[in-house]
């Protein structure tokens, strides 16, 4: 298929580091002279960001409550790209775990937290990788683009809550708002002290690590990497490619989902619309940034969750649409893409260095 | 069937032309571009900007044909930006198309805020003579307005560009075998430069008859997937302009249905019809790329892949 290309053969871990570093200030810099352009002082836009982002206590804990779901979402985003797949349908997935979780916390409300979390975990999880299961299955079986069915499911999603939250779900004591009951108390997933930055933070990272010990170092990983290198050469090895794909995609899913299950139990605490800025998007960006390494996507979330809450501290205080955060996002992506190809530059030229 | 009135099915008709017509738009650009062997998945992104920047010159102006005609020109600048990107960047045309979409939501929602909900110089529905008078068939094609006339004149000219013109010859050979292409003389690059800025230019074109006839406004993200829906419209025609036309009427009819259901007070909750469309789009794109294996017909070969010229 034509949608391939994700992963690039090991190539200095510094020239990459720097490529994505490099990107990020080419990028604040084009979007300086857009906003002086609109007619806005971008230094005092970047200084409210930076503060709103990590200037004291409260901002730091604002960003790290961003940064969970977006590191979730990057993840999932990698995991299908390890074996060569495009998951663009992360943020329907992340609805899809919203919905499940909601589904426990409404109908089981007599659980205690100890079983009602776990559930809504599991069941969140589960939605999630039914909605990716979609386009994995298409493309394993019919060699559909899961790039265009991921991304058209993220809108038959979006449609699925308003439903459930405009009808079935709709709370019964407040007609007049589009969003559920509240939840029960023990369907809250447990803050850390005095802040909003919730346990969802840590699946990230545990998972993350986990991955992170997975790949280079066991024989799933190898086969993995293989696959997302060169389906045709892990096709020749005998690799069960088609079986790979599958789980990585419902994977993929399934911890996108847990990223909706920490939005709506531990930040809304009750399903709406409007869950997600586009986090699903934000974080393909992200793992892009980090070149697919879980290490570095706990890393990049945590500086882009910043840029996120930053914006947003800043839409009431200096009147900046949110839509910056995005203009923001896209001048980063394509300053990034474009750099690879200095990067390339730069690798053979040090490799003939080396090798003359 | 004497229980649905031959009105309802005239008015669902004429409302999947006019439903179509943006996605259609889009979609004949698209092929334009990949038969040149550059992927721009970013058509969501351009149309959306395409749509924002047409009503925001449309309302400058009190002119709805500078609006279009800017809507034409931010997307072919965003195609140039494309094109800069996959053919001297070499860069990843689908995470480029993806950043287009961020980059165009983003633009659009920043540059459209002010402009929500303002009233524009529309475009009226023109009449063609005789035809339009035609019982049935007059009132579902031709009592439209100029945009819609536009892509009956655009399939078939496409058509023969791609198929029957050296200049045809010479796109397709570019998609296919760059390097073959090269060694008879075309110049492979200059020709995916001009493929992929017509075919952003068709897109802003399709954003623009969104906003400007097909919702009369600026809303946000008022896209809602077509710019996707596009490319995967793409896949189902097999890169053929008149498939194309079929796939987008497809996806128009079920728009304009469902529109129409829910006007006539359908008890089916608004937000599940919402979501055939999209389901549709995807079972026809699973259909037709299954058969696609089977018969071997295929995309152009170089699709997606840089061009890197021998020296």
């Amino acid at each position: 298929m034509f949608f391939d290309g994700i992963s690039e053969k090991a190539r200095p871990a510094l020239l990459y580091t720097a490529g994505s570093i490099g990107a990020v200030i080419l990028a604040l810099i084009l979007t300086a002279f857009f906003l002086m352009a609109v007619g806005r002082d971008p230094i005092s836009i970047y200084a409210g960001i930076w503060s709103g982002a990590f200037g004291d206590q409260f901002s730091i804990s604002e960003t790290l409550v961003a940064a969970t779901p977006i590191m979730l979402c990057a993840l999932g985003v990698a995991v299908a790209g390890w074996v060569g797949l495009m998951n663009v349908g992360v943020e329907g997935q992340l609805y899809l775990g919203a919905i499940g979780a909601t589904l426990v916390a409404l109908n089981m409300p007599n659980l205690s937290a100890w079983q009602m979390l776990p559930l809504m975990f599991v069941v969140a999880a589960l939605f999630g990788a039914s909605w990716s299961a979609v386009p994995a299955i298409l493309r394993v079986w019919l060699g559909v683009s899961e790039v265009i069915v991921s991304l058209l499911m993220n809108y038959v999603a979006i449609l699925l809550v308003e439903f459930l939250i405009h009808g079935p779900w709709q709370d019964p004591t407040s007609t007049s708002w589009p969003q559920t009951a509240a939840f029960p108390v023990t369907a809250e997933l447990p803050h850390f002290p005095g802040v909003r930055v919730h346990l969802g933070i840590c699946f990230g990272i545990v998972l993350s690590l986990f991955f992170a010990i997975l790949l280079p170092l066991t024989r799933t990983g190898f086969i993995a990497r293989v696959i997302g290198e060169n389906q045709d050469a892990a096709e020749y090895s005998h690799y069960p490619v088609w079986r790979y794909q599958l789980i990585a995609m419902l994977l993929s899913g399934a911890i996108a989902a847990l990223a909706g299950f920490g939005q709506v139990s531990a930040i809304e605490g009750r399903l709406r619309s409007g869950l997600s800025p586009g986090y699903g998007y934000t974080g393909f960006l992200v793992c892009w940034l980090a070149r697919h390494n879980p290490i570095a996507i706990i890393v990049v979330s945590i500086l882009v969750g910043g840029l996120l809450s930053g914006a947003d501290s800043l839409q009431l205080t200096a009147k900046l649409p949110f839509a910056t955060v995005n203009i923001v996002q896209g001048m980063i992506f394509f300053c990034l893409l474009a750099s690879e190809q200095f990067i390339r530059k730069l690798a053979r030229s040090r490799t003939v260095g080396a090798t003359a | 069937m004497n229980a649905v009135p031959e009105s309802f099915f005239v008015a669902v008709a004429a409302g999947m032309i006019r439903s179509a017509t943006p996605v259609l738009y889009a979609t004949l650009g698209e092929i334009v571009t990949e038969r040149s062997g550059i992927l721009n998945v970013g058509l969501e992104g351009i149309m959306l900007v395409g749509a924002c920047i047409s009503v925001m010159v449309t309302f400058q102006t009190h002119n709805a044909a500078i609006g279009i005609l800017a809507a034409l020109a931010s997307g072919a600048l965003l195609g140039l930006f494309h094109a800069l990107m996959s053919i001297y960047f070499r860069a990843n045309q689908v995470a480029t198309g993806i950043a287009m979409t961020i980059f165009g939501t983003g633009l659009s929602a920043f540059l459209g805020a002010s402009y929500v909900g303002k009233q524009i110089q529309n475009i009226g529905p023109y009449k063609i003579p005789v035809l339009g008078d035609i019982p049935i068939l007059g009132p579902i094609f031709f009592s439209h307005d100029v945009l819609v006339y536009g892509t009956y004149v655009l399939v078939p000219v496409l058509a023969v560009l791609i198929y029957k013109t050296r200049w045809g010859l010479s796109l397709r050979a570019v998609g296919e075998s760059p390097q073959s292409a090269a060694a008879a003389g075309i110049k492979v690059e200059r020709m995916r430069y001009i493929a992929t800025i017509c075919g952003a230019a068709l897109a802003g074109l399709g954003g623009a008859y969104l906003s400007l006839v097909y919702a009369q406004g600026w809303t946000e993200n008022i896209t809602a997937g077509r710019g996707w829906i596009a490319v995967g419209l793409v896949l189902f025609a097999l890169w053929d302009p008149w498939k194309a036309v079929l796939g987008a009427y497809l996806f128009g009819g079920a728009i304009s249905l469902q529109l129409r259901l829910q006007a006539a007070g359908s008890d089916i909750s608004p937000y599940l019809l919402g979501m055939v469309p999209y389901l549709l789009v995807i079972i026809v794109l699973s259909i037709s790329t299954a058969r696609q294996k089977k018969a071997l017909i295929g995309a152009p070969t170089a699709l997606g892949l840089p061009y890197i010229p021998q020296t």
